[in-house]
C-alpha cells in the first residue's frame, strides 16, 4: 500500500507539470490545445534520443525537451493567429503532425532507457540515504521548482498581461499589448512544460513510447478541474498548487482504482473512459450546482 | 491634435459593398472635447474604429500629432490611444483583480519581466480609486467580474486614463448602463477630461449628452458629416433643434425619433 501511494505521489507530481501546461492553455489563456497529446511525447522522445545517442547529461536533456515542446506550441500559435484556424482544429493539426515527428525522432515506435544513466537512476545512487524516498524527493523538487518559477513569472508585467489575454483580448489589445504574440507565448510555455513533464515520465519510466501521450489533455484537465474544485482562489500561487493536488489526488484515484477496481469489474484498459467521464462530471456538476442555486458573492 | 483626411471605409466589395465612411475630412485640435451623434448606421462607431486601427480605413490618411498612422496596428496605437467602449465588460479583465487591472494599464508600451504589483502600486492605486468616488479603494483585492457594470466602467475610466492618452476616443461608454450609472460615469468622464485636458471624441446617441458636454458637435448620416456647431451655436442648441437639423437632412430613423421628446 505504501509503495502504491508513493508510486502514485511521483507520478501525480511528474505528471503534474504537464497538467500545469495544460493549466497556461485551458484556464489562463482559455485556449483548449490538443498539441499537448503530441508535445508530451516529443519531449519523452527527445530526452530518450539524447540520453541514448547523444550521450547528454540527462538533467540538461529537460531544458532541451522544454525547448522542443514550446516550439511544438509555437506552431498550433501560428496555425490559429496567423492563419485563423480554430484554436481546436490548429492542436490537433499539430498533435499529427507531432506523431509523425516523433517517430522519426524516435526512430521505431518506442525507445528503451534500459541500463541508461537517467536522472532517476543517478539520483537513487547518490541520494543513499534517502532510500526509496529518493526519486520522490527529487521529483517533488523539480516540480516545485517549476510550479514557484511559473508563480513568478504569473507575476511580471509580461505574465499580467498572458493573463489578461485570456480574459479579454479587445481589453489588452486596448492597453497597448499584441494579443497575438501573447497566445505565442502562452502556447510556447505551456507545451514546454508538457514536454519537460514527458521527458521526466519517460526517465521516470525507462521508456519513450510514441502512444505514452494520448489522452493528456483529458488527464491534465482531470488536474487542473478537480484542483479547481478543491482550492478555490483567483490568487496564482493557489491556482497552481490547485494543479499539482488534482494531479496527485487524480493519480492517487486511479492507483487505487486499478488495485481495487476488479471488485467492481474494472479493468485497467477502462482508464481513459473512467477519465474522461470523470472529466466529464467534473464539468457538468458545477453548472447543475449553480444552475440550482445562483450565488451571490460578496467580496 | 489628430486629423482624418479623405478617410472612407468600405466593407465587402462588388454588389455587396458597403460604405460607412465617406471621404470623411476632421480635425480634432489638441484639449478639445468632440462630441459625434448620428442614427444608427450613420458611421460613427467606424470613425473611432478607423482612429483606434481596428480595421485600415479603405482610402485615406490618419494624422496624430502629424505623423500618419494609417498604417500602424491597434495595439501599437493602444500607447497613444485610449478608448472606452459601450461594454462595461471589455475594459477590464473579469477573471483579474482590481489592483491587478489597474497594474496593466500603468504600461502602454512595452512590458518587462519585473513584478507588475509592488506594495508602493497599491497604495497608488488606492489613492487614484479614491478619486472615483465609488468605494473602489477598499477592494483592491476584489475581482473586476464581481463589480457592477457602473464600478466596472468607473474602473475602465480610470485605467484608460492613468497614463493620459493622446487621444481618448468614448464609444457610447454610458449606454449600456442604468441612467443613475451612466450620469455618474459621463460625469466622472467630464472631470478626468478637463483635470487632465485630454483631446477626446465622444460618439453618443443621447442628444442632450452631445450638447451638454464639449466645446464642438457634428452629425453624421450616411457615413458622412452633415452639420457642425460649436461655439456659441452650440451653447444654445436644443435637442428639439438637433431633431429639425436632422428632419432638414430627410434623416428619419426611428431609433433617433425616439430618443427625442415629443
Amino acid at each position: 500500500m505504501a509503495a502504491l501511494l508513493v508510486h502514485a505521489i511521483e507520478q501525480g507530481l511528474a505528471y503534474g507539470i504537464a497538467a500545469l501546461g495544460v493549466f497556461l492553455t485551458y484556464r489562463i489563456l482559455k485556449f483548449p490545445d490538443l498539441t499537448v497529446d503530441g508535445s508530451f511525447v516529443t519531449g519523452a522522445a527527445i530526452a530518450s534520443l539524447l540520453l541514448i545517442n547523444g550521450g547528454f547529461d540527462p538533467f540538461s536533456v529537460f531544458l532541451l525537451a522544454f525547448g522542443a515542446g514550446a516550439v511544438a506550441g509555437l506552431i498550433t500559435g501560428i496555425l490559429n493567429t496567423r492563419f485563423g484556424i480554430t484554436n481546436l482544429l490548429a492542436g490537433v493539426l499539430t498533435m499529427i503532425m507531432l506523431y509523425s515527428i516523433n517517430l522519426r525522432i524516435m526512430g521505431r515506435p518506442n525507445l528503451s532507457l534500459l541500463r541508461i544513466p537517467t536522472a532517476m537512476r543517478i539520483v537513487e545512487a547518490s541520494w543513499e540515504p534517502l532510500g526509496s524516498l529518493a526519486i520522490l524527493v527529487f521529483i517533488a523538487l523539480l516540480t516545485i521548482f517549476v510550479k514557484l518559477v511559473l508563480d513568478m513569472f504569473l507575476r511580471t508585467e509580461i505574465g499580467f498581461a498572458l493573463r489578461a489575454t485570456g480574459d479579454s483580448e479587445r481589453m489588452i489589445t486596448a492597453q497597448g499589448v499584441n494579443a497575438e504574440s501573447m497566445k505565442l507565448l502562452g502556447l510556447a510555455l505551456s507545451n514546454g512544460l508538457v514536454a519537460l513533464s514527458g521527458a521526466i515520465v519517460a526517465q521516470y519510466g525507462g521508456f519513450a513510447d510514441v502512444g505514452m501521450g494520448i489522452g493528456t489533455i483529458v488527464t491534465g484537465l482531470a488536474a487542473v478541474i478537480i484542483g479547481g474544485s478543491l482550492i478555490r482562489s483567483s490568487r496564482v500561487g493557489w491556482m497552481t498548487a490547485s494543479v499539482l493536488l488534482g494531479s496527485l489526488v487524480y493519480r492517487i484515484a486511479i492507483a487505487l482504482a486499478l488495485r481495487y477496481g476488479h471488485v467492481v469489474g474494472f479493468q485497467p484498459s477502462d482508464l481513459k473512459l473512467i477519465t474522461a467521464v470523470l472529466v466529464v462530471l467534473a464539468l457538468v456538476v458545477p453548472r447543475i450546482r449553480e444552475r440550482r442555486a445562483r450565488k451571490v458573492s460578496a467580496c | 491634435m489628430l486629423a482624418l483626411e479623405r478617410v472612407t471605409k468600405a466593407f465587402h466589395s462588388g454588389n455587396d459593398r458597403v460604405v460607412a465612411v465617406e471621404e470623411i475630412d476632421l480635425v480634432l485640435n489638441a484639449g478639445e472635447l468632440l462630441t459625434i451623434i448620428g442614427s444608427n448606421g450613420a458611421g460613427k462607431s467606424t470613425v473611432l474604429n478607423l482612429i483606434a486601427g481596428s480595421f485600415p480605413p479603405t482610402s485615406g490618411r490618419i494624422l496624430l500629432a502629424g505623423r500618419d498612422i494609417t498604417p500602424i496596428p491597434a495595439h501599437n496605437r493602444a500607447q497613444q490611444i485610449g478608448r472606452i467602449v459601450q461594454d462595461p465588460l471589455a475594459g477590464t479583465a473579469p477573471t483579474m483583480t482590481v489592483a491587478e487591472n489597474l497594474a496593466l494599464a500603468l504600461k502602454r508600451g512595452r512590458r518587462s519581466l519585473r513584478p507588475a504589483l509592488t506594495r508602493r502600486l497599491r497604495q497608488q492605486f488606492r489613492e487614484q480609486l479614491q478619486r472615483l468616488d465609488v468605494g473602489l479603494e477598499n477592494r483592491l483585492d476584489c475581482p473586476v467580474s464581481l463589480l457592477s457594470g457602473g464600478e466596472r466602467q468607473a474602473l475602465t475610466v480610470l485605467m484608460t486614463t492613468f497614463v493620459p492618452p493622446e487621444v481618448l476616443l468614448l464609444d457610447e461608454h454610458t449606454a449600456a448602463l442604468d441612467p443613475h450609472n451612466a450620469t455618474m460615469i459621463t460625469d466622472l468622464t467630464c472631470r478626468f477630461v478637463e483635470r487632465l485636458g485630454l483631446t477626446t471624441l465622444m460618439v453618443t446617441h443621447n442628444m442632450e449628452q452631445a450638447i451638454d458636454v464639449g466645446s464642438r458637435l457634428i452629425m453624421m448620416h450616411k457615413g458622412r458629416v452633415i452639420h457642425e456647431l460649436s461655439g456659441e451655436e452650440k451653447r444654445r442648441a436644443t435637442v428639439p433643434d438637433l431633431v429639425s437639423l436632422f428632419a432638414r437632412h430627410h434623416v428619419a430613423d426611428d431609433a433617433l425619433l425616439l430618443k427625442s421628446p415629443a
